[in-house]
């Protein structure tokens, strides 16, 4: 059960943000990314199979993007990261069973991974994406403000489902 | 032995994680509009049929607009009927259904591909002016790189003196391009239009590519600084035609005679 409920978040989250938030082109600068919320929030798994996972949803977002490589290589990074900030943000990380969500690790700790992924997540898409640091103010303008919409859209979530 | 062994094991978890990432970066480095394979793109089957229902959607909230907005482009092609029919180009028509304009290296992708004569190589144009060339096709969809592509560079000229230059891009503002390769000594004024050179067999001679907005010319330059204001609007783009010309092949194949001899 627990299985088919990720593989169902898996599409819902990926059709979401393909069909919603890839089109919303506020100013060309504001592209939040609000799928990797699977990420964030998916089981702990033994670390090799969450990076594979991570591999995958990123390849996913390059086709829809026209990105090769982009996605994948930043949705790995997060979950390469992830097992390694938990057991920093919460006490007893191994005692976590399910989804890791604000009710089994806590609001607070909760906030701080995802205010700590979120922003990393964005700055590697945009870096890679760009590949140089040529329009080095738009760059950093379009990192901030969208890093910035999709952290008050997954807190915001966060908070109203607590 | 047995310590390596083990200190491997230790470390497999960071050793995966450098392959995925190199696997990653080889993708992006790869990725050249020219090779694009389809699958790996948004006008790969799966993608396609996904960014279609969403477009399939959107419509419904668009009829009115959409409606207006054919029968102004029904009129401005019965005009330019009588123009086409002293030309060997043929236009399919087709609409875009997945479109980016903040990267640097744009895409679109619109719904007719291989089956409907689509090849790469074509030219792409709006009733506006011209929008790119086709860099992969699947069976029904097509991948385009537009003008607002940093690897992207289309031949164009002055309508008014007819010098030759060519687009350059280089991210940002997807309204703006610049004329590269324009001589200092050539005079070029606020406005002046700016044309396809023909010089290429995928677009026919004298479409519009855009308006002069600003020209500059350095101290010590030899070439002037010229910013072109895009005819297109790639944010409203809806309906596009992929220029056909049916002399292309009798010119490849001249070309590769020549390159061969």
């Amino acid at each position: 059960m627990q299985w088919i409920r990720q593989i169902v978040k898996w599409f819902l989250l990926i059709l979401l943000q393909v069909l919603i938030f890839n089109n919303l082109h506020l100013s060309g600068l504001c592209h939040p990314f609000i799928f990797i919320l699977f990420l964030l929030e998916m089981p702990l798994l033994p670390r090799w199979a969450e990076m594979l996972v991570g591999a995958v949803t990123g390849l996913m977002m390059d086709i829809f993007c026209n990105s090769p490589g982009v996605h994948m290589a930043a949705c790995t990074v997060v979950c390469y990261l992830r097992p390694l900030l938990l057991p920093r943000l919460v006490q007893n990380a191994e005692r976590i069973t399910g989804e890791v969500t604000p009710q089994s690790i806590g609001v607070n700790e909760y906030l701080r991974m995802v205010c700590i992924l979120v922003p990393l997540y964005h700055v590697l898409v945009f870096v890679l994406e760009a590949w140089s640091l040529h329009h080095f103010g738009f760059l950093l303008a379009q990192t901030l403000l969208s890093a910035l919409v999709s952290l008050l859209l997954l807190v915001g979530y966060a908070l109203w489902r607590r | 032995m047995k310590n390596l062994f083990l200190f491997i094991v230790k470390i497999s978890n960071f050793l995966l994680f450098v392959v995925l990432e190199v696997v990653a970066f080889i993708l992006i480095c790869r990725s050249h509009p020219y090779q694009q394979s389809s699958w790996l793109s948004s006008a790969s089957r799966i993608a396609a049929s996904v960014n279609r229902t969403g477009t399939d959607i959107e419509d419904y909230f668009q009829l009115k607009e959409q409606n207006l907005l054919l029968s102004e482009q029904n009129a401005e092609l019965l005009n330019r009927l009588a123009g086409l029919q002293q030309q060997p180009y043929r236009y399919l028509p087709g609409r875009v259904v997945d479109m980016t304009t903040h990267k640097r290296r744009n895409y679109l992708t619109v719904n007719i591909g291989e089956e409907d004569g689509v090849r790469a190589g074509m030219g792409v144009v709006s009733q506006d002016g011209v929008v790119g060339t086709v860099c992969a096709v699947s069976r029904h969809f097509a991948l385009v790189v537009p003008v607002i592509h940093v690897d992207n560079h289309l031949s164009c000229r002055l309508a008014g003196n007819r010098y030759i230059g060519f687009s350059t891009w280089e991210g940002g503002n997807s309204d703006y391009v610049m004329l590269s390769d324009i001589g200092r000594h050539v005079s070029v004024q606020q406005g002046d239009t700016v044309v396809t050179s023909g010089l290429t067999e995928a677009f026919p001679e004298g479409l519009t590519v855009g308006v002069v907005d600003r020209v500059a010319v350095g101290d010590g330059e030899n070439y002037q600084d010229i910013r072109l204001r895009l005819a297109v609007d790639y944010k409203k783009l809806e309906f596009v035609d992929v220029v056909v010309n049916p002399m292309k092949a009798e010119m490849d194949s001249l070309y590769l005679k020549h390159a061969v001899d």
